[in-house]
Order: C-alpha cells, then structure tokens, then sequence
C-alpha cells in the first residue's frame, strides 16, 4: 500500500531530545538510530498497554483495508465498516480512558517513539499519537506544542491532499474531538506566546523564528479546506430545502470522513471567529445550519453544546437579548435530558459542566438586560444559582456584571504575534478587555433604566413612580428603554443572521404629550397542564395497583419500581 | 456676459453656434445650468429657447454631466416646449444614453453594484483573509460613502484584515466605517464594529475617539447633545452623503414607537432643526399630522399598547384523553 510506505521517508519529529539528528534519509542508519534510542528510553511499556496499542492499531489497519478494498469496488460503505468503527469508537470512548486512569493519571503516555517501534509507523501512527494526552504535570513545553503542531499538519495534509478520498472511517465522536482540539491548542498557544515574562531568552528566539507555528491563516487554511473540500454548505442547503446532499455532495463529500469533518469545522470557524471578536461572521459560517431543528448533523453532544454555547454568546454581544435567551434555554434543557450520559470520561464531564455553568450566567445577564418569560425549570434552576447575583444587577450593580462576563466569556485571543521585544505584562488579557470594555458600555447604557422602579421587571403592578431624576433625564430614559427592548429577533427563514425588529418586554407603554400610558402583560397561572398530566399518571398508577391486586403480591417489587419511575 | 450676446442675437444658427463654442470652454460647464432655466423670465424672453436647452443639453452630455442631464430633461415639461424637433432630440439623446453603457449616468448607478459583485467574490471562501485586498475594499468604502450605501459584512472584513495586520490600519477608514454603521442604526452594527477595533486605537485616535462618543450620545437618546457635539465635529462627517438624514431616520424610529402626541417644540430639538425647516419633512415623510395646539400625532399606540391579560386556553385535545379514560 502506497500510504505506508511513504510515511518513512518523513522527518521524525517526535524526538525529545535537543539534538540536531536530522533524518538522513537513509533508512539503515535511522533504523539504527531509533533502535539505539529505544534502549535508552527509561519507560516501560506495561503489557496490558501493549495489547491495547496492537489490538487498536489492528483495527484501525484492518478498517484502512476494508475501507480501500471498497473504494476500489466503488463501494461507500458497507456493513463490516460499521462494525469496525463501533468497535474503535468503543476503544475509543472507554478503553482508552480507563488506561490512562489506571495507568497514567500522573505521567503522560510513553514517547511516540517506542510507540512507534511496537506498531510500526503508518497513518495509524499519526491518528495514535493525536490521542496522546500530552500535557504532563504543568501544561505543556514549547517543544510539546511544536510537534504538535506538525502532527496536526501531517494528518491534515493526509486527508486534504490525497489523490483520492482517504481510506479511513472514524467515528464522528473521534472527528470532532480532532477539531476541537485542534482549536483548542491554537488557543492555548496563542496565550502562550503572549506570556513571555516567564520564558527564556532561548524560548523568545525560538518563538521568534518560528512566526508560522501555530498562525492564525493556517488553522483558518485547514477549516475554510475541509469546508470546501466537503461540499458542506451546498449539502446543508439541499439538505434543508429537503432534497438529497449526495447529490451535490461531489468526489470527497460523499465519505462521511468529509462530510463530517466539513461540518465540525463549520463549528470550528463560529468558535474561531468568537474568539477573535467577530460575531457577526461567526453567526454567519453557520447560515446553512438551522439552529432551531434537529438534523442529522447533530449526533455528537459536545459539537451541540459548543454550538449553542458560541451562538448564544455571538447574539448577546449583538443585543440580540431574546434570541441569545432563547438559544441558551434550548440547549440547558437538552444538557438536562441528556445529563446521565455523560458520565463516560471524567474530563469530558467537568468541560460540560463548566459549560453548563458558564451558559446559566450568561442566561442570567441575557435576562437582566431584557427580562422575559422563559421555561420554568430552567428558570427555577438558574435561580437557585445566580438569584442574588441577578437581583444585584438588575439594581445596577455593574462589578457583578463584569465578573459574570469574565467567568462565563469564551478565552479571547488576538491573532497577532506580539513584538516580543516589547511585551507589556497583561498583553494576554488584552483581547479580552476590549470586549469585556464594549460589554461593559453596553450594561451602562441601560444602566440607568434599573433606578426606576417602573421599568424592573420585579414589581408587578403599578408601582408608586417616585424618582428624582429631572424631566427632561427621565424622558430619555424612556427613550432609551423603547430602544433597547426593540431586538433584532430571528422569526423564519434559515440563516440564524435574519431577523425582525420585536419587543417582548412584558411592560410596555407610550408617551401621549405629558402623560405616560402604561400597559402591563399578565400572564395567568397555568394549571390546566399540570393537573392533566397528573391526572394521567394517577391513572397509571391506579391501573398498576388494580393489576396488582389481581396477580398477587410476587409482582409487587416490580411494580413498586414502576410507579417510582413514572412519579 | 455670454448670456447676454445669445439673447440679443436674432437668428437661430448664431445662437446655435455661440453655444457651441462655449461648450469647448470648461467654464461653461461648471456652470449650473438648471439655475439658468429656473430664471423663466430670461427664458420666456429669449427666442430660441429651444436651441438653447438642446445646446445645453448637448454639452451636458458630451462632457458627461449627467445629473444636470437628468434635470434638464425635465426642463421641457416646465416651460412647455412643444417642438417637434425639440421633443425628437431629446429622445434621441435618452436612447443615447441608455445605449452607451459607458456613460456616466449608468456608470454612477452600476458602479456600486459592480463593486458590491466584485467585493461579494472576494469575501467568499480564504481570500477574504488576503491583506492584499485591502485597496479594493477601502475604495468600496469611499464607493459607499459618497454614494450613500452601506455594505455591513464588507466592512467588518476591512476590520478583520486591520486586526489580522495592525501595519495597515487606517485611521480614516476606520472613521468612516463608524460612521456608516451609526447611519444603520437601530441595527447594533456600531457595537460589533467596537469589537474589532483594538482598544489603544479607541483611546488614542481622536476621530475615533470622538466618533464613539457620539455613538454612545445617540444609543443613549441623548439627542440634543448629540446635534450640539456634531456642531463642534463637523469635520468628521464632511463627506459622509446622507449622515444626517439617517440619523435624522433613526430618531423618528424611536420617537414613532414611543410617542402618540408629541409636542412641536420637542420634536425639532430632538431632530436638531433650531430654524424648524426639518420637522416639515420629516413629518411628511412619516405621515404624522399637526393639529392647532402645535402637537404633532405620531401612531395610535393606544391600538397596540394595551393592557393584556394572557388566559390559559384548555382545548379538547388535552382534555379528552383523560374524558376517555374516566368513568
């Protein structure tokens, strides 16, 4: 097979030492090198890990195989290939996580050397290696982040520049997991690099010389690639008006390798373009998706809550309070539905629920700044969480906003390689400033409107208007209340960019020459839902107790169960 | 001068001529020429008016002043020329015009849609990332601030190019690309425009400085201080075609859904009309009415202002599966 042998020929990045073995191309002499190497690497590789590595790296070969063996026929897919991919995104999920609790909660993973000695090098070895978590104790070293780097490239330059589609199946859990880690490393870097205090003058020349690691034009390269190369948004259009994406799905779309990876990286771009402040063109990347339905894109639960997370924060930094409240209270339902599967891997876990908690303080802000109704159990939930930090800001508090904002915003970087002659000690806070800076003037402005009593939504009624503010301030503040509650509001159509001018603010009122009209919004309890529901499961539970008492007390335990599972 | 020697000049061909000699002086040209046909009492004197507007017009559109062509093809409905010959030429010469695509008239209308095409293209896909556009997209914002248009994602792009490479930012740009979202208002272009512009340019640059001081005014419906500040920074907006009149809209917008009646005075203080000449306009162009007490009606808010009072509906459906099963 072609694809492995010219896998060789390549520069062996992985070696941790500093010295300048450079690869001479001479595949007796490197041979001799590594094998030289391997003896001196103090890590032993225990057996139970071996069995893994080998047991993984033959069904990732075999798959590659399989998968060839049916491109050739002309064959997409076939059942054996499904199988194969269940089982690697078993080894995948479990195993692997298991492993490195058992064994390496504390060490990274061996060195992709003598990974590299026991399955032989290949494509395989590049996916492998991916999967290395390895940030040891303390995050990772520059030279860590280098060769990640270039495992990145070389993978992706595999799938993006191969004659042909690329023999390999994987399942979408692992391609999205690529993707955003892809991303994340980018981030992490580009933090990195502005930190210089801590670093060494051998780490600044090397930083210096090397501008083209870890660029921003590279990481937009490969996402803007894999879009193109997939087809993705000319799938989705067709996908959505309800016809079928093969068809125009072309050469590469057509594998669900592409296809999957095109739409992962659509989310990759709304998450970069946050990143950097550019909201707009965020929301934009995604105007195929319709954010409001299922489809069939959405079976990853960590592409979804991404999405939503980014979506929901690009249209509160646009004041588009009521479509951000309703994007965060959609996906805080789902992750409440669906919170009991994800007790697979601990670290996936905590990420989700930082999210979890980092969505409700931006709900909290989202309905401060523009109060509406929203569902009950979420409301309920968020109120247990940030109930006074909510009633802080709605009396004006801007401190709390500010420190909402900063736990609950994404990590903002700032594209540019510093001067690193000249770094000033927050440089690295700096991206984050500035939009903590347009939040901040935007509360401001509305700041005002919390000192009336009027205009909060805690009083119900007709409140006693008292306030000493002068004729002339107050009118605009009524001004400026109109204003502000009129949000561009998404009402149809697909691209989440569309919009209505809408106010659903539950007080409303008008100004007729000197005198105010108020109107008021009440909504009345509603009962009729609750009491039908528990009538039905009454129901249930009367039928089970009749059944019971028929067939005797052996089914009693069972039936116990069920009527507890249904209350 | 020369006006005089056509009039007193008896026969056609000498008017004729006269003119089109003058029509090789540029001095003729900057002349405008609709100002002389507002004069009606000179043209009823003259009499080869005719000749006149045909050699005007001639000389308009040779040199390709087409906004005076447009004008002064509607100057016959004014003064009623009925010559037949008159009426042909000046056919021919709109025939002309629609025939020759490179003319200005067409050039004018098309050049900003030929622009929006090409830019389109260059904003799809990697390229939009290429500091190498930068020129083409910068004269698409002069494009857009002289012609009155606004292009939201093309600015943002220029934004983006000028985060991506701080060397090649502009200070003028930028300030136009405020300005143009402020004319988009109650759209929040302005706050995602703030985003990307780094802070020490916020700080530091005056007309940056002084635009987002103004924005803050008009998003706070400050807008008696916003009319005073702009008096004290005319500088910035010269050259923005249509600033004022899209503030001007933006202010109607709010006052429409505030207001039902709203008193004279007030309403020109917020429009910024110390001498009262814009309040007329734009109360035509909103169809608000003035009545004796020098309150002007804006909308009956009362219709869509109301108390409402949300009851739980409870239809069939719900209700009868529990009717079906009970007793």
């Amino acid at each position: 097979m072609s694809y492995q042998t010219e896998e060789t020929e390549e520069y062996d990045p992985y070696s941790y030492t500093n010295d300048d073995y450079l690869h001479t191309g001479d595949p007796k002499a490197d041979l001799a090198y590594e094998r030289q190497y391997e003896q001196q690497t103090y890590h032993v590789i225990p057996e139970v890990i071996k069995n893994f590595l080998q047991y993984f790296h033959k069904t990732i070969s075999d798959l590659i195989d399989q998968k060839v063996y049916e491109l050739q026929a002309n064959r997409v897919s076939s059942e054996s290939i499904e199988q194969k991919i269940y089982e690697i995104q078993d080894v995948y999920e479990n195993s692997w996580n298991k492993l490195t609790d058992r064994f390496f909660k504390t060490s990274p993973w061996p060195e992709a050397e003598a990974i590299a000695s026991l399955v032989g090098n290949g494509e395989c070895v590049s996916l492998l290696l991916f999967l290395l978590p390895v940030w040891a104790q303390g995050g990772p070293t520059l030279d860590q982040r280098f060769e990640s780097y270039y495992n990145y490239c070389n993978l992706f330059n595999y799938i993006l520049n191969a004659d042909g589609p690329a023999p390999l199946e994987l399942p979408n859990q692992w391609l999205w997991d690529i993707i955003d880690e892809f991303i994340y490393q980018f981030q992490s870097f580009s933090q990195y690099r502005c930190k210089t205090a801590k670093k060494s003058e051998e780490e600044i020349e090397f930083l210096r010389n090397n501008p083209k690691i870890w660029n921003v034009h590279s990481v937009l390269n490969v996402l803007h690639s894999l879009v193109d190369k997939s087809n993705i948004n000319r799938q989705l259009e067709v996908y959505t008006s309800g016809g079928d994406p093969e068809s125009v799905a072309g050469e590469y779309g057509r594998h669900s390798l592409y296809k999957m990876l095109g739409y992962f990286s659509l989310v990759g771009l709304l998450r970069l373009h946050s990143l950097l402040g550019d909201y707009y063109q965020a929301i934009k990347v995604l105007e195929n998706i319709e954010l409001n339905k299922k489809s069939m894109y959405s079976r990853v639960p960590e592409c979804q809550i991404t999405t939503y997370y980014y979506v929901g924060f690009a249209y509160l930094m646009m004041r588009r309070y009521q479509d951000a409240i309703r994007v965060f209270a959609n996906i805080l339902l789902y992750i409440q539905r669906t919170r009991n599967m994800f007790q697979r891997s601990t670290y996936k876990y905590e990420m989700i629920s930082k999210q979890n908690e980092q969505m409700h303080g931006l709900l909290a802000i989202a309905l401060t700044m523009y109060p509406m109704r929203i569902d009950e159990s979420i409301h309920t939930q968020l109120r247990e969480k940030y109930g006074d930090k909510m009633l802080r800001m709605q009396k004006g508090d801007l401190q709390v906003f500010e420190e909402l904002f900063s736990f609950a915003c994404p990590k903002f970087l700032s594209p540019v390689v510093p001067n690193y002659d000249n770094v000033l000690p927050n440089y690295h806070k700096e991206p984050f400033q500035q939009q903590l800076k347009v939040f901040a003037e935007e509360v401001q402005q509305q700041a005002q409107l919390s000192t009336i009593p009027l205009l909060s939504n805690m009083v119900p009624w007709f409140p006693p208007l008292y306030t000493t503010m002068p004729v002339q301030e107050f009118r605009i503040q009524l001004l400026v209340f109109k204003h502000k509650m009129k949000n561009l509001v998404w009402t149809s159509g697909i691209s989440a960019l569309d919009g209505e001018f809408q106010s659903a603010s539950e007080v409303d009122f008008y100004i007729d020459k000197d005198m105010i009209h108020i109107a008021d919004t009440k909504v009345a309890r509603r009962y009729g839902d609750f009491f039908i529901r528990q009538i039905h499961k009454f129901e249930e539970l009367n039928r089970t107790l009749k059944k019971m008492a028929m067939s005797g007390a052996s089914t009693i335990a069972t039936a116990a169960t069920t009527t507890t599972r249904a209350t | 001068m020369w006006f005089q020697s056509i009039e007193n000049s008896g026969s056609k061909t000498i008017t004729f001529t006269l003119l089109r000699t003058f029509t090789s002086f540029e001095t003729f040209v900057n002349y405008n020429i609709v100002h002389i046909f507002g004069h009606s009492s000179i043209c009823s004197q003259m009499k080869h008016t005719d000749l006149l507007i045909l050699g005007c017009l001639q000389c308009m559109f040779q040199t390709s002043r087409v906004r005076h062509v447009t004008t002064a093809l509607s100057v016959p409905s004014r003064f009623s020329l009925s010559s037949l010959s008159f009426r042909s030429t000046c056919g021919c010469l709109r025939f002309y015009r629609q025939k020759h695509r490179n003319t200005s008239l067409d050039q004018m209308a098309s050049s900003f849609e030929q622009m929006r095409a090409n830019v389109g293209k260059l904003l799809r896909g990697i390229d939009r990332y290429n500091p190498e556009n930068l020129a083409t997209l910068e004269r698409y914002v002069e494009t857009q601030v002289k012609e009155n248009a606004y292009d939201l994602e093309a600015n943002l792009a220029i934004l983006k190019l000028y985060q991506f490479n701080p060397a090649y930012f502009q200070v003028t740009v930028t300030s136009q690309i405020l300005l143009k979202a402020l004319t988009n208002l109650p759209h929040t272009d302005f706050t995602l425009c703030k985003c990307m512009i780094d802070q020490t340019h916020q700080q530091e640059e005056r007309p940056i400085r002084q635009i987002l001081y103004l924005g803050n005014l008009l998003e706070t419906c400050h807008f008696q201080s916003f009319w005073s500040s702009l008096e004290e920074n005319r500088e910035f907006i010269d050259g923005i075609t249509g600033f004022e009149d899209s503030v001007r809209k933006f202010i109607c917008h709010v006052v429409g859904i505030t207001y039902q009646n709203i008193e004279h005075r007030l309403l020109a203080e917020m429009l910024g009309d110390p001498l009262d000449t814009q309040v007329k306009v734009w109360m035509s162009k909103y169809g608000w009415t003035e009545n004796e007490e020098g309150q002007i009606f804006i909308f009956n808010q009362e219709e869509s202002v109301k108390p409402k009072n949300i009851v739980e509906k409870i239809d069939f459906e719900s209700v009868s599966s529990i009717m079906a099963t009970s007793q």
